[in-house]
């Protein structure tokens, strides 16, 4: 009653070779574990990082909420195993300006700061380019209020002297969460975090959130143990109000503890310095990136939409995966198993050296095909070009080729189709077929 | 009413529609007796002209089972297919069908109870309505 | 049993992450085998709904079922259902398992022992406050999940009809200092919030309020669904967990205590039915197994991380609180972990 939605085909697609080889696009933690671990398994590695030092985000980190090491004797050491491994190459201020081909095929144009100019070709490529920070919205004229970052090198610099900011004793410290970034952790792990270091160094800290977002291993501990130190917490329904008051400034909000309206008052906490976590946005660059690699954008412009049965740390191309912050900002633990999956999806993906092309695939019959690029428009897995092979196409005009005369047409390519058949319901002169 | 039991095709898109169809059918629930079953591998594999023949070649009504938006195994497969939806449905309209003769139902693997009810509504719904007088076998 | 069933890797528990690790291990060429004590795969998770409302939620439910077909076809993964782990002999790479299947004793010989033996939800009768097993229309989320995905309503255990009102009680054996359990489950203020929208999309008549300390984000997309939440008319959120819920034997309604802060005062507020959003304990029988295997705790209660190198792995949610999707990632972390150990790596 109508035409079949698979046709049978006896020759299966051709089998692709991969050779060990992947390219990292971003040397944050992400993307320096992820070259840790292929590397020992023989992997020859490239990491492409635009700055000109590895670490990304964690550069900024001194403290770890659930562990008492050193973040950057941490991050130091790993950077070194990384630059130090023989099939690792670390190139700096490099970016990615073209990637062609698909998986087995890839080939990627990398320029550096020095204007030198590399080709590779990979077999996956990772995007682990993270995402970047804003400084908070301080007070206007910016005096006092201080992004989380700047806190913690406060802290990390004053060692066991009492905390001192300009030169000037610092007794109170307040934090204020949630003003942006509500869906993001981030901010209530670092904030109770220094809050308690802040506290046993005799400051008197007050923490004042929306909501205390405690979902991480450990967190609910340490939030207690900060409350037994003397940190004092406050929620808010509307965000508090900050003003200059003599040498500090005053934090007001309304008493929530208190129930009866009429009752409840307003509490000023007097601060000498005042703590505003970074806002987090997804790198303006990632836009480029992206249509370099033509991968897809979700909220914010950070990679790919959240979807569930396309698991996180798959991008819609085949061969091409990513993890880490420039997905979705997480704490540093959440961000490392993100790493480590897709340190098993490149190893599966290699693993035996082939990939075979799973059932079904699209064709493009080429001499039907109109080169109207709808089905190139319309693949969300980017696995059509136009492309000169064909002997013989009613639409378009011959090219000469190596003296060959080669017609236009799309190509699917096997390796790249992941076989939903959207072009073969969209292209208008029904060159496609899906072949079991 | 009559004896007049209509005839639903339910193209399933094979990441959701199919297996929900597949739990309903391991919970034993009730389904439409005049029932045809289409998988396709996505929901934007079937064509404006799959929809419009299957009502054309005897059926009273065409369901199709696709995932929820934002959930599509292929990304965009469920988007494609209700652009699509809405062109096979103007065309009926010029030609005089009922719109209910042909809906997108949005279901997920767990679904198979809602798979189940959402048919026999339908086929309540199409009984009410009577045979498709479009067909032409 | 057989030799058929000698495989380097012995993974417990056929939940999610059981599953998934699995299945990454057959993706690398691991011989694996996988061994569940109940008589299907599967674990907690498939047995919760779909809730999408217009659009997909992201909850991850049906990535559960999908997994369990995917898992169902692999014919070279062994998987020993109704079997249960009675001893371990062996150490450091070569372990001797004995299992009990169906009154039958086998013994196994593995390389690396995978624990994926997940959690409980919280046995919601230990607070005795909110009346959980002694009032009808008490009923924890995990039966709302069950009454949604097997029967595809929702409705009062007292009479069968639609409640109108329904209150969520947020944290119920999470966060609580008077049961010891000082964690957050991380799952459940998104489950909740996930299920109001379900049932406010099936039926917009019914009105919720959700009842919480603090709302815990999920996933990448969770300030846009937070924000549908907060817009949406129908469902109140009140910074309060309540003390204490009352019953009318005759009707069958139900009174919260809570502390309104919106109103400024403590109020009783009528209900049609309370559902429980409990967390989640590490899985009954996974304490046994911990020590078999001489694994411990940590501070939270879930199965410790064991030193590495000696073959034995912990994944999923009996390593602490996760949800679906990072109890995927997790299992697919130790996969490749496994891997590398197995190569002397
Ligand atoms: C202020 C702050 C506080 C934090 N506090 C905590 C905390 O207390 N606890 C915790 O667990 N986590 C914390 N985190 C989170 C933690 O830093 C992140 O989880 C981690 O940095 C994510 O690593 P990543 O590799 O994904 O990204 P990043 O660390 O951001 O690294 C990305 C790298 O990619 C490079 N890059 C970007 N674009 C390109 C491009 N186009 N081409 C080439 N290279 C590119 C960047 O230069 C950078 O080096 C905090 C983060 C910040 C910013
Ligand atoms: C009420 C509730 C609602 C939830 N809703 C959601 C949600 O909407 N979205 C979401 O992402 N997450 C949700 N979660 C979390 C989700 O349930 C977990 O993330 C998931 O179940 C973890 O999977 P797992 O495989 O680690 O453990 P489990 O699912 O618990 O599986 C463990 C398996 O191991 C078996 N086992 C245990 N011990 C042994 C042994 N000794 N021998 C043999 N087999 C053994 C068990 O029988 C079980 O099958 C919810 C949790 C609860 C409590
Ligand atoms: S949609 Fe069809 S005609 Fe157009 S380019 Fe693709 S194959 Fe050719
Ligand atoms: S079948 Fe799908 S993935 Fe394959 S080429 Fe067509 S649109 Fe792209
Ligand atoms: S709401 Fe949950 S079960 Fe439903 S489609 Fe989305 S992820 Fe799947
Ligand atoms: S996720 Fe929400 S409800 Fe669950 S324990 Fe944490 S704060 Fe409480």
């Amino acid at each position: 009653m109508y035409q079949k939605v698979y046709e049978s085909k006896a020759t299966a697609p051709a089998p692709i070779n991969l050779k060990p080889e992947v390219l990292i696009i971003g040397g944050g933690i992400v993307g320096i574990t992820v070259a840790r671990e292929l590397a020992r398994e023989g992997v020859q590695v490239v990491i492409a990082e635009k700055g000109e030092t590895l670490g990304g985000g964690v550069r900024d980190l001194h403290f770890f909420y659930d562990r008492p090491a050193a973040v950057q004797k941490w991050l130091g050491d790993l950077i070194e195993v990384v630059e130090g491994a023989g099939n690792i190459t670390v190139l700096k201020g490099a970016k990615l300006k073209r990637l062609d081909g698909q998986l087995g095929r890839f080939q990627a144009l990398i320029r550096t700061s020095e204007g030198r100019e590399r080709t590779l070709s990979p077999s996956a490529v990772v995007v682990a380019t993270g995402c970047i920070t804003r400084p908070a919205e301080a007070m206007s004229d910016g005096g006092r209020c201080i992004g989380s970052s700047e806190m913690e090198k406060l802290l990390a610099e004053s060692r066991d002297l009492p905390v001192a900011w300009k030169g000037q004793p610092v007794k109170t410290v307040t934090f204020i969460l949630d003003r942006t970034d509500d869906d993001i952790k981030i901010h209530t792990v670092n904030a109770i975090k220094l809050a308690v270091i802040l506290q046993e160094k005799g400051c008197q800290v007050a923490v004042v959130a929306r909501d205390l977002k405690v979902s991480a291993s450990g967190m609910e501990l340490l939030y207690r143990q900060a409350r037994g130190k003397g940190v004092l917490f406050f929620k808010y329904d509307e965000p508090p109000v900050l003003s200059h008051s003599g040498d500090g400034i005053s934090v007001e909000i309304p008493d929530m503890t208190v129930l009866r309206k009429e009752e409840r008052e307003t509490v000023s906490l007097l601060s000498d310095l005042v703590v505003i976590g970074e806002t987090f946005a997804a790198d303006p660059e990632t836009q480029e990136l992206c249509r370099v690699m033509k991968l897809r954008t979700g909220a914010g412009g950070a990679l790919m939409e959240d979807n569930p049965q396309f698991l996180r740390v798959m991008s819609n191309r085949r061969g091409i995966f990513l993890a880490g912050a420039c997905r979705f900002p997480q704490i540093i633990a959440e961000s490392l198993s993100e790493a480590h999956a897709v340190v098993q999806e490149v190893k599966a993906l290699l693993h035996g050296g082939v990939y075979t092309p799973v059932n079904p695939v699209a064709e493009v019959d080429p001499p039907k095909c109109a080169v109207c690029y709808t089905c190139v428009r319309l693949c969300p897995h980017a696995a059509i070009g136009v492309e000169r092979y064909g002997d013989r196409n009613v639409y378009s005009a011959p090219a000469e080729k190596n003296g060959d005369t080669l017609w236009q047409a799309a190509r699917v390519d096997p390796a790249a189709c992941f076989g939903c058949g959207i072009c073969v319901a969209e292209c208008p002169a029904r060159a496609i077929t899906l072949y079991q | 009413m009559s004896t007049f039991e209509p005839k639903i095709v339910a193209f399933c898109c094979e990441q959701s529609g199919l297996p929900a169809a597949e739990m309903a059918k391991t919970l034993k629930l009730k389904i439409p007796d005049n029932l045809e079953l289409v998988p396709v591998p996505c929901s934007g594999r079937i064509e404006t002209l799959y929809l419009l023949k299957a009502l054309e070649s005897g059926a009273d009504g065409v369901v199709v089972f696709a995932c929820y938006e934002e959930n599509c195994r292929y990304l965009q497969g469920n988007v494609r297919l209700k652009g699509r939806v809405g062109y096979a449905k103007q065309i009926m309209a010029k030609i005089g069908l009922e719109q209910e003769r042909l809906e997108i139902f949005h279901v997920a693997t767990n679904s198979g109870v809602k798979f189940s009810e959402f048919l026999m509504q339908k086929a309540d719904q199409l009984r009410l309505l009577g045979p498709n007088l479009g067909k032409i076998a | 049993m057989t030799d058929e069933n000698n495989h380097p890797v012995l993974i417990i528990g056929g939940g999610i992450s059981g599953i998934v690790c699995a299945l990454e291990l057959y993706r690398l060429g691991v011989p694996v085998t996988l061994i569940e004590k109940e008589a299907s795969l599967g674990g907690l998770a498939a047995r919760f709904c779909c809730k999408a409302s217009e659009a997909c939620n992201k909850c991850f439910a049906c990535v559960v079922d999908k997994k369990l077909k995917e898992i169902s076809e692999q014919s070279q993964i062994s998987q020993l259902t109704g079997a249960e782990i009675t001893g371990v002999a062996g150490d450091q790479g070569s372990y001797k398992v004995s299992l009990a299947k169906a009154g039958k004793v086998s013994e196994l010989e593995a390389a690396a022992i995978v624990v994926a033996a997940g959690i409980d939800p919280y046995e919601a009768s230990g607070k005795g406050e909110y009346g959980y097993g002694v009032i009808k229309n008490v009923v924890t989320a995990r039966d709302l999940e069950e009454m949604l995905r097997f029967q595809g309503k929702i409705y009062r255990p007292s009479d069968g009809k639609l409640p109108q009102n329904i209150a969520f009680i947020q944290c119920v054996g999470s966060r609580d200092e008077s049961i010891g359990n000082l964690y957050c489950s991380q799952v459940c203020c998104a489950y909740a919030l996930r299920l109001i929208r379900a049932i406010r999309h099936k039926y917009p008549e019914v009105n919720a309020t959700f009842l919480y300390m603090d709302i815990q984000p999920a996933g990448a997309s969770f300030h846009d669904f937070l924000n549908a939440c907060r817009e949406d008319k129908g469902i109140r959120f009140i910074r309060s967990l309540p003390s204490r819920v009352y019953h009318s034997p005759v009707t069958e309604d139900l009174r919260v205590r809570l502390a309104d802060t919106e109103r400024g005062e403590v109020v009783e507020e009528p209900f049609d039915m309370v559902v429980l959003s409990v967390g989640m304990v590490l899985k009954k029988e996974a304490k046994p197994l911990a020590n078999l295997l001489g694994l411990g705790l940590n501070e939270e209660g879930f199965l410790a991380s064991p030193a590495p190198g000696n073959g034995i792995f912990v994944t999923g949610a009996c390593a602490g609180p996760k949800d679906i999707d990072r109890s995927i990632t997790h299992a697919k972390s130790t996969a490749a972990l496994v891997h590398n150990y197995l190569n002397g790596r």
